[in-house]
């Protein structure tokens, strides 16, 4: 018996009548509706696997899944007819169980209930039931567990992405649909269904890249399509630089070189500098017309001043540079928020293809912080000799992320596990790893500061051995941050500390302190776009 | 008149005879009752869950001492602690400490004694280009407590039975539910008559547990577990039994086990143990069988920890 094989796939498709169209049509638009909900407000992604990827959660609701499935067949079993049907029963009720087990957030328990509807709708129209119950175990599967999984080796940001480029429930509807229905108008629903997704394709990797909360721009057909024409390849080009990242990603987290963190969300309008596609003035050009290309560009910032500078340059075939003729604004302050459009002219450009790149460079500033907790080494012994957990016992204690303030850059920062543990005798020296990340599609051109600061009474081991900080007391700043250079995708440091048992706070059991790191840095985002000058007629 | 008398004289007697000990018996129900000692409570509405850069706030805790020992200074430290990088108290530590002065319940006073604590904080600045920040503030108490039990047993002399008299009561193990007036309590007591050829030894098996959510600790250690001094190695999960008496009978008149240097000890396991007690010179078989009220007093130490969340919010 296999749980999803050729033939079940034929087999879910039977239902015992067809569909009427319009129910059809009704069921797609919740499919849509539903999948618009959790990518864009709800940011559901199924559960998140640092939760269930936990050998001793899955050990314990694996044994209890055991439990309840071994009674429940002993008293099933000696009167059992349909022996299919009752594995795939149980089946799809162990995938409920866990997923109500793993996370009870309302967001997993309404995105449960909702698929349910869809579940309902086929279920009750289909012949053999065995068969679809096998699919739904599966696409729940992929629903709650699957897309997390995706998330661990493609790291795409926001985490929603994979669930915008599968969105499973309208798929599932679509493919279901064409099976169950003569309507013809069903083909012009997979259609408008096709087209609106590769349009969607097509500008959201460039604009979250870039951080937009939005998923879904204002289109028309018309920009609609020359965003396909023009950015199939950056596509191609992307997805090849997500998989190439995302893969020296894994690799560098499981050897343990890639410092991380979570970086904080703002509420309203995302920190940093934006840069939107940009436009220009006129569909066709010909010798001897001005070229205009506007870019819109959005900053914002909380405490330091962005300075952004601008560069506008076309290049043809022959990789021959023309520095624009006007930018305005070439440069621009940014104290808390602004909004512009960004305008870059051409006056004279020849005959042929050009591809023109804007560029934006700014200053900014990212910075971190990672919780510790130190606890006297005795206090530990004593408490595992007499049975008792230290998360037990002080509650309070987590192994929490580091958390690094929105931008370009991720600022991650680990240490060793909660707490740390100082011996009394000889202290403790644990290492702290830092890395700088790049989060966006642009280069960090240059590191003009990385700083680092320790906890109350920590020192940070300056020997060459060690890391490239120079300083005491509890600030460092790294000796030459100008020689660490580009960065395209991270760069990561790791030093030594020390911590002595004077250090703790002698008040308490468990004494709270952070470390901290800041950077500032030279972002440089592109744009381009192709412009082709054709001959005066 | 001679009747007169006699009859004035047997109701004096009478009057006199007459304690008032089912009274007594209610106010120990009434004191000695519950598996509670101290209580802390965070009162949630007198702190915000989110506050701005440098803004102050108030956090108001409310101690409760629900058992029948009383915190004296000396004998207990509570704790309010924040973290230093972000949040500080009104007069710029991150910790303040304090002596807990609470009464236990009393006989004409069983209501549950309170204190409540109020502290000023203030938020610090966030780090650059952060627009949030969530802040931890923690409230530990360590602190010496004491257990009495009071349960009545059956002394019974004639184990097997052989006296023409009926026995008033036969030796059955008590069980003790709903605590004592503090944390650690003792669940049960199983009574066992030891026999020699004249005398009768009563042997009690204590169980002792912890009913509630902290951690027992050695008594006089408060200081030291709520601090980050090295503790020793019995500091946690020890319990000292520091009285028992029946009838005549008293704590040196008795073997127990397990001891160390003369002075008997409970040490929990899985937050249970059973200390085992046993009448060193006995009682003669003689005596008539009786039932009687064992006291047992229990000494130790205890800690809880209590904390909320407090997000510090940029004020751009």
């Amino acid at each position: 018996m296999g749980v999803i094989s050729k033939d079940n796939l034929k087999e879910v498709f039977k239902t015992t009548e067809d569909i009427p169209g319009i129910q059809l049509f009704f069921i797609w638009v919740l499919s849509l509706l539903f999948w618009y909900i959790d990518v864009a407000i709800l940011k559901f992604n199924g559960i998140d696997p640092h939760v269930w990827i936990n050998t001793r959660l899955i050990k314990l609701i694996f044994e209890s899944l055991l439990t309840i499935l071994f009674i429940v067949a002993l008293f099933l079993t000696y009167n059992l007819k349909n022996k299919r049907d009752f594995f795939s029963n149980i089946l799809l009720s162990g995938v409920i169980i866990s997923i109500v087990l793993f996370d009870r957030n309302i967001s997993t328990i309404l995105h449960l209930m909702v698929s349910s509807i869809f579940i309902l709708f086929f279920y009750s129209r289909s012949e053999n039931k065995t068969a679809f119950k096998n699919i739904i175990t599966f696409l729940i599967v992929f629903d709650f567990f699957g897309y997390g999984l995706i998330d661990i080796f493609f790291n795409p940001n926001p985490a929603v992405f994979s669930r915008v480029i599968i969105p499973i429930w309208p798929l599932f509807v679509l493919i279901y649909g064409t099976a169950k229905t003569k309507s013809i108008g069903w083909w012009f629903v997979w259609f408008v269904s096709v087209f609106f997704w590769v349009v969607l394709l097509v500008d959201i990797p460039v604009n979250l890249a870039q951080g937009y909360s939005s998923y879904l721009p204002e289109y028309d057909i018309r920009v609609g399509w020359n965003k396909i024409k023009d950015t199939a390849g950056k596509i191609i080009t992307g997805a090849i630089f997500s998989v190439q990242a995302a893969w020296q990603r894994s690799i560098i987290n499981a050897t343990g070189e890639y410092y991380g963190g979570n970086q904080e969300r703002s509420e309203t309008r995302p920190l940093g500098v934006y840069l939107k596609e940009p436009e220009t003035d006129m569909q066709r050009y010909f010798v001897g017309d001005p070229v205009s290309v506007w870019v819109p560009l959005k900053a914002t910032t909380l405490d330091k001043t962005i300075d952004i500078t601008i560069d506008c340059y076309a290049k043809d075939g022959e990789d021959n540079i023309f520095p624009a003729d006007n930018i305005d604004p070439s440069f621009i302050d940014v104290y808390s928020k602004e909004d512009y459009f960004i305008s870059c002219d051409f006056n004279n450009l020849a005959e042929g293809y050009y591809e023109i790149t804007i560029k934006a460079s700014f200053n900014f500033l990212t910075s971190t912080r990672l919780r510790v907790f130190l606890m006297n080494k005795e206090t530990v012994r004593a408490l595992r000799r007499e049975g008792k957990e230290i998360f037990d016992e002080y509650p309070f204690i987590e192994n929490a992320n580091a958390v690094y303030t929105e931008g370009p850059v991720e600022l991650g920062m680990e240490t060793v596990s909660q707490p740390i543990i100082i011996d009394p005798s000889k202290g403790s020296s644990p290492y702290i790893g830092i890395t700088l990340g790049n989060l966006w599609d642009g280069i960090i051109s240059e590191v003009i500061m990385l700083e680092l600061t320790t906890p109350d009474g920590t020192q940070l081991d300056t020997s060459p051995s060690s890391c490239d900080f120079i300083g005491s007391g509890q600030t460092y700043t790294h000796s030459n941050p100008s020689s660490i250079g580009t960065i395209d995708y991270y760069r990561s440091f790791r030093c030594k500390t020390h911590i002595d048992i004077g250090d703790l706070d002698l008040r308490a059991p468990v004494t709270t302190g952070y470390f901290q790191a800041a950077a500032e840095y030279i972002y440089t985002l592109t744009e381009t776009i192709d412009v082709e000058i054709e001959p005066d007629v | 008149m001679k009747l007169t008398n006699m009859m004035c004289l047997i109701i004096i007697i009478f009057l006199i005879g007459c304690k008032d000990s089912g009274n007594s018996e209610i106010e120990k129900e009434q004191i000695y009752t519950g598996t509670k000692g101290l209580d802390i409570e965070i009162i949630e509405e007198s702190y915000p869950n989110e506050v701005n850069e440098k803004e102050e706030f108030n956090v108001v805790i409310k101690l409760t001492n629900y058992g029948a020992y009383p915190f004296s200074p000396g004998n207990s430290v509570f704790t309010l602690s924040t973290e230093k990088k972000y949040m500080e108290f009104s007069g710029g530590n991150n910790i303040e400490s304090k002596q807990i002065n609470l009464n236990g319940k009393q006989n004409f006073n069983s209501d549950d004694d309170f204190q409540v604590l109020e502290y000023t904080l203030k938020a610090k600045e966030l780090d650059i280009e952060s627009q949030y920040h969530t802040v931890k503030v923690i409230a530990n108490a360590c602190y010496d407590y004491q257990t009495k039990v009071y349960a009545d047993v059956c002394i019974d002399t004639d184990k097997y039975n052989t006296k023409i008299i009926d026995k008033v009561c036969s030796s059955e193990p008590v069980t003790l539910s709903g605590g004592q007036g503090g944390p650690v309590a003792v669940t049960r007591i199983e009574p066992t008559m030891l026999s020699d050829k004249n005398n009768i030894k009563p042997q009690f098996r204590i169980y002792i547990e912890n009913l509630d959510y902290g951690s027992v600790i050695k008594q006089g250690t408060y200081n030291t577990i709520c601090s980050s001094n090295s503790p020793q190695r019995n500091d946690y999960n020890q319990i000292e039994l520091t009285d028992i008496k029946f009838s005549r009978f008293t704590l040196n008149d008795f073997d127990c086990e397990p001891e160390i240097n003369g002075r008997f000890f409970a040490k929990l396991e899985n937050e249970q143990d059973v200390v085992t007690c046993t009448l060193k010179n006995g009682i003669s078989k003689a005596t008539a069988t009786y039932t009687t009220p064992l006291y047992i007093q229990l000494d130790y130490g205890y800690t809880t920890t209590d904390f909320i969340e407090i997000m510090i919010k940029n004020l751009s």
